[in-house]
């Protein structure tokens, strides 16, 4: 039945992706091969609109497969399925931490992670201001500034450090000024 | 209210609001948590986003989870992940099944181009009130910078990143003793 045979292979990608977003990727690509659920270039657009949506890009790229294959029920199951294998090992993992809270180890594990995090969300914020301030190039140097979008970026800092607004005005702001300047 | 019900609300709220995965989750994760809920402390938000950066899954799912978890347990890892998903699920199946070429026009492309340079904002805006959590002496002064310089430059997996600053973390308040 297509409904189990959804659930165990988005089950198996939950098991083996490790790394969020994108790493679903080639997992989906391995299924174009495998099944006829969906075909590559249906991917493509499915990328697309995954990364112009609300949430994350892993379950809206297993909701949009798993509708293609077996349509409203397909869609739920595989996105469940997905999530299943990390949210039972975060129960167990949340388990363990609430044992251990104020063990040593556990301290002197989390005084080497947190300065680690900063780095991966400033390289996060590295990449993103890559793709949306600088003209597509070959290497970096040679890529252009792309002044509005800098002014535009500039702009919303000030407003952001000044004013305590919700993420989500500032978002609404970056989308009606999409609508009317062309970044 | 139901207290399930009500981290299921919350998360929804988040994952509906969520533009990007993992990352672009932080600045609204923490609004909601930490500023009007005040559920968690930054330090906890960053140690449960590094855990999910490790394990099996989606990683703004496990975040999620760990954080639900650490407010009511097994039906909190619950309550929150399905409210994560729960947009994701609605907004795909109504795009996948009615909307599909609306969205694949320029004016939608246009827009977004606007929306990633407002969470470009929200990210830098964010990482320097997290840069005062995890950046607190010499040493994690040096995992921050060894680690920005091996993810943009040589491009090393966030796995292996966040696996050897904990065994750094580990030898270096080891071996440093109470000095450190």
């Amino acid at each position: 039945m297509i409904y189990w045979s959804l659930f165990w292979e988005f089950l198996k990608i939950g098991f083996v992706a490790i790394g969020g977003g994108l790493a679903t990727l080639p997992f989906l690509y391995n299924l174009t091969v495998k099944t006829n659920w969906f075909t590559a270039p249906m991917l493509v657009d499915m990328i697309a609109i995954s990364e112009s949506t609300p949430g994350p890009i892993g379950i809206n790229m297993a909701t949009y497969a798993g509708f293609s294959a077996g349509s409203y029920f397909g869609g739920i199951i595989a996105s469940l399925a997905l999530i299943l294998p990390g949210v039972i090992l975060m129960m167990i993992i949340g388990g363990a931490i609430q044992k251990f809270k104020n063990s040593p180890l556990l301290l002197k594990i989390f005084y080497g992670i947190r300065p680690a995090v900063a780095a991966l969300i400033a390289y996060a914020a590295w990449e993103i201001i890559k793709v949306t301030m600088l003209t597509q190039s070959t290497d970096l140097w040679n890529a252009q500034l792309k002044y509005p979008a800098i002014g535009f970026f500039l702009l919303l800092l000030v407003v952001l450090k000044r004013f305590k607004i919700h993420p989500i005005l500032i978002i609404g702001f970056g989308a009606i000024t999409g609508a009317i300047i062309q970044f | 209210m139901n207290k399930s019900i009500e981290i299921f609300i919350s998360f929804a709220r988040i994952g509906s609001l969520t533009f990007g995965g993992g990352y672009a989750m932080i600045p609204i994760l923490r609004k909601e948590v930490i500023d009007i809920k005040g559920w968690i402390t930054e330090e906890q938000m960053m140690d449960a986003y590094a855990i999910a950066q490790v394990s099996p899954g989606i990683i703004a799912v496990n975040t999620s989870a760990l954080i639900g978890f650490q407010l009511h347990g097994k039906k909190g890892a619950l309550s929150a992940a399905l409210g994560q998903v729960f947009p994701s699920i609605l907004i795909i199946t109504l795009i996948a099944a009615f909307l599909q070429q609306a969205f694949l026009i320029p004016i939608v492309t246009q827009i977004f181009a606007g929306i990633r340079i407002a969470v470009a904002a929200l990210i830098i805006n964010t990482a320097t009130t997290l840069f005062k959590k995890g950046i607190i002496d010499i040493f994690s002064g040096m995992i921050f910078a060894l680690a920005f310089v091996a993810i943009v430059i040589f491009a090393v997996s966030p796995v292996y990143i966040v696996i050897l600053s904990a065994i750094f973390g580990v030898l270096i308040k080891t071996l440093g003793g109470k000095k450190v």
